[in-house]
């Protein structure tokens, strides 16, 4: 008897210990107490931003902005002050990719700040541009203008397009002068639709920028740049001149479409800078149930620049008031002009 | 034609009392063999995915298989696992929820040890492979956490068997826990679009040990034979800790089994029962 107990007590007490040390009291949280959630804000942010070192003489000193905004939510009463001195805290980055989401609204950074809209809409819709009788393949919608130059129109990254998409609008366009890609207001979406697109613009592999990670907590902690490369894509492709449209909101995924545009030969941007967000973000989320995004890998140009502040395009336009009052936009007759006299 | 079949002779454990009948072919030996279903508690905490602690439940299948080596190494045996997993968990706000399923395999060897009267004491080591993954229903560009996984572990199993007046009952424990392994990871907050669209796999398989993968697995049951057949119930427990590319992960399961336990013998050709066989686990 004393023999078994020798062998089975050891087992009793390894288990024993093994159970009360997998308890997790650390990790348990109080839902709906504001100093946790906003200091679980603070640390996610601090940990994992990637861009506090290159925004540094721009944004203010992460340390002190939890001081600053922790004396606000000890005297703050509702959960909806809660959001918004979140919110207004995540601002500081000035950065389009922080956000916080609530039930009841979005705390966002406006990128557009002073610039000009540089994009109408209604113009587009005239019977000059697009008219009522524009073609649509997935999230592309086309026509060819009256000067033979194809248009595309652009909106969203994350409305989808394939390769045979593409194959029907190159097709079509195959006897152009040039094409204009109007990306304007495009806001972002889906990555990898950006080398899809762009790698019908390219026969041979080309090196379009760097890629980087947050490889641990502090903020200078990111890995070493890699080189990013698009390759030419299966199917039609067009060697013609392309001139890429672009205003402020142009962002994210749109701003790296933009960046990998300009390496190629053929490419000219006209318009406006772009708005950044070259961070690509990843989500966190808070004890309340409140969720959030934030940068994490920064791209970087062929230059090793971040575009976090955007790119500005090779040729700088602006609406002018008047002919856009006349239905004419004047960054599209540029970019024609431009296509059309072989400048570039 | 029925020489080429393989005959499976499901003899029910414990029932050796059966009546045996004459044959040449002495010394062969059983399979131990145990169907389980585990349903219990879980909890996930995955810094990839989120830094909150996931709660809920998770349902596990398990098939284990308890074999001798050979007919003449019969002090070594040989343990095969098989188990699906999936868990079912939410955020303490029940606003977003991970679900987990991974599959899992395991195989080794044990030595056997009779310390005592009607105990077994088995001491080996066991080789895994884990695989899965977990999504979280909200994240954007980070959603999944796969689950991949090589371990060699250090196990122990001990049988304690307690004679009734016409059955047995048998009590088990098996103990487990790595010492050397290899896991894909991340890098600390590197998307999955970075690491399999643009082949950035650097610092992605890290080999862990104690420091960076603290796991243990516990199984208590008690098997007991009602008519002619013998049913498992018993107590699942496993706690793992990893710690690597500055992520966190943090599981525990401790889930109740019920299942079957049965012996039986494999042989070609159209021999009768054998006369003397040897259950691994006795």
């Amino acid at each position: 008897m004393k023999m078994k107990n020798k062998i089975i007590a050891p087992f009793i007490a390894l288990m024993a210990l093994l159970t009360f040390s997998s308890c997790d009291k650390d990790l348990e949280v109080e839902e709906e107490d504001y100093m946790e959630n906003f200091e679980m804000l603070w640390k996610t942010v601090d940990e994992k931003y990637c861009f506090f070192d290159y925004k540094k003489d721009s944004i203010k000193d992460w340390n002190n902005v939890y001081y600053e905004y922790k004396a606000k939510v000890e005297n703050c009463r509702s959960k909806m002050d809660l959001f918004y001195i979140l919110g207004d805290m995540l601002k500081e980055l000035k950065d389009g990719h922080v956000n916080l989401y609530s039930s009841f609204d979005i705390a966002r950074y406006d990128i557009q700040g002073d610039y000009l809209d540089n994009y109408n809409s209604k113009v587009i819709s005239s019977d000059r541009y697009l008219g009522r009788d524009y073609k649509i393949a997935g999230g592309l919608k086309y026509k060819i203008l009256e000067n033979n130059i194809g248009y595309i129109r652009y909106s969203s990254f994350s409305s989808s397009f394939s390769d045979a998409n593409l194959d029907y609008i190159l097709d079509y366009f195959r006897n152009t002068e040039g094409i204009v890609i109007d990306v304007r207001d495009n806001g972002g979406g889906y990555a990898d639709l950006v080398n899809v697109f762009a790698s019908r613009f390219t026969d041979h592999k080309v090196h379009v920028g760097y890629m980087q990670y947050k490889s641990g907590k502090g903020h200078s902690d990111l890995s070493d740049p890699e080189p990013i490369y698009l390759e030419p894509g299966d199917g039609l492709h067009y060697y013609g001149r392309v001139a890429v449209l672009t205003n402020r909101n142009c962002y994210s995924a749109t701003n790296d479409f933009v960046q990998t545009m300009t390496v190629l030969p053929n490419v000219i941007t006209v318009g406006d800078r772009t708005g950044g967000g070259a961070g690509m973000p990843m989500s966190s989320e808070l004890p309340n149930g409140w969720y959030m995004r934030m940068s994490v890998a920064p791209y970087l140009d062929v230059n090793m620049h971040y575009t976090e502040f955007g790119i500005d395009p090779d040729v700088k336009v602006d609406m002018d008031e008047k002919d856009e009052l006349n239905k004419i936009d004047t960054i599209i007759e540029t970019a024609c002009t431009l296509i059309l006299n072989a400048s570039f | 034609m029925l020489r080429n079949f393989s005959f499976l002779l499901l003899l029910v454990s414990f029932s050796l009392s059966m009546s045996a009948q004459e044959t040449d072919s002495v010394g062969y030996h059983l399979t131990n063999r145990a169907v389980t279903l585990s349903i219990g508690n879980s909890r996930i905490y995955d810094s990839y995915l989120s830094p909150l602690l996931y709660k809920g439940s998770g349902i596990s299948l398990m098939d284990e298989r308890v074999s001798f080596l050979s007919k003449k190494l019969d002090y070594l045996s040989k343990y095969t696992e098989f188990a699906c997993n999936a868990d079912f968990t939410n955020n303490p706000s029940e606003t977003a929820s991970i679900l987990g399923l991974s599959f899992r395999g395991f195989t080794g060897v044990h030595y056997h040890m009779k310390p005592i009267k009607n105990m077994n004491l088995m001491l080996g080591g066991l080789a895994n492979v884990d695989l899965g993954g977990r999504y979280q229903n909200r994240n954007q560009n980070n959603p999944y956490s796969m689950i991949l996984n090589a371990n060699l572990w250090a196990s122990v199993m001990c049988y304690y068997h307690i004679p009734l007046k016409k059955r047995t009952l048998t009590i088990r424990e098996h103990f487990s826990m790595p010492f050397v392994g290899v896991m894909f990871s991340p890098n600390y907050a590197q998307t999955y679009y970075e690491i399999f669209s643009e082949s950035q796999y650097d610092g992605t398989f890290p080999i862990t040990s104690f420091g960076s993968r603290f796991q243990w697995r516990n199984k208590l049951s008690l098997d007991f034979p009602i008519r002619i057949c013998t049913f498992r119930v018993g107590l699942l427990m496993e706690r793992t800790v990893t710690n690597v590319n500055e992520l966190e992960t943090r599981n525990m399961n401790v889930s109740c089994m019920v299942g079957l336990v049965y012996n039986y013998l494999t042989f070609k050709g159209s021999k009768r029962i054998p006369a003397e066989l040897r259950n691994p686990v006795e």
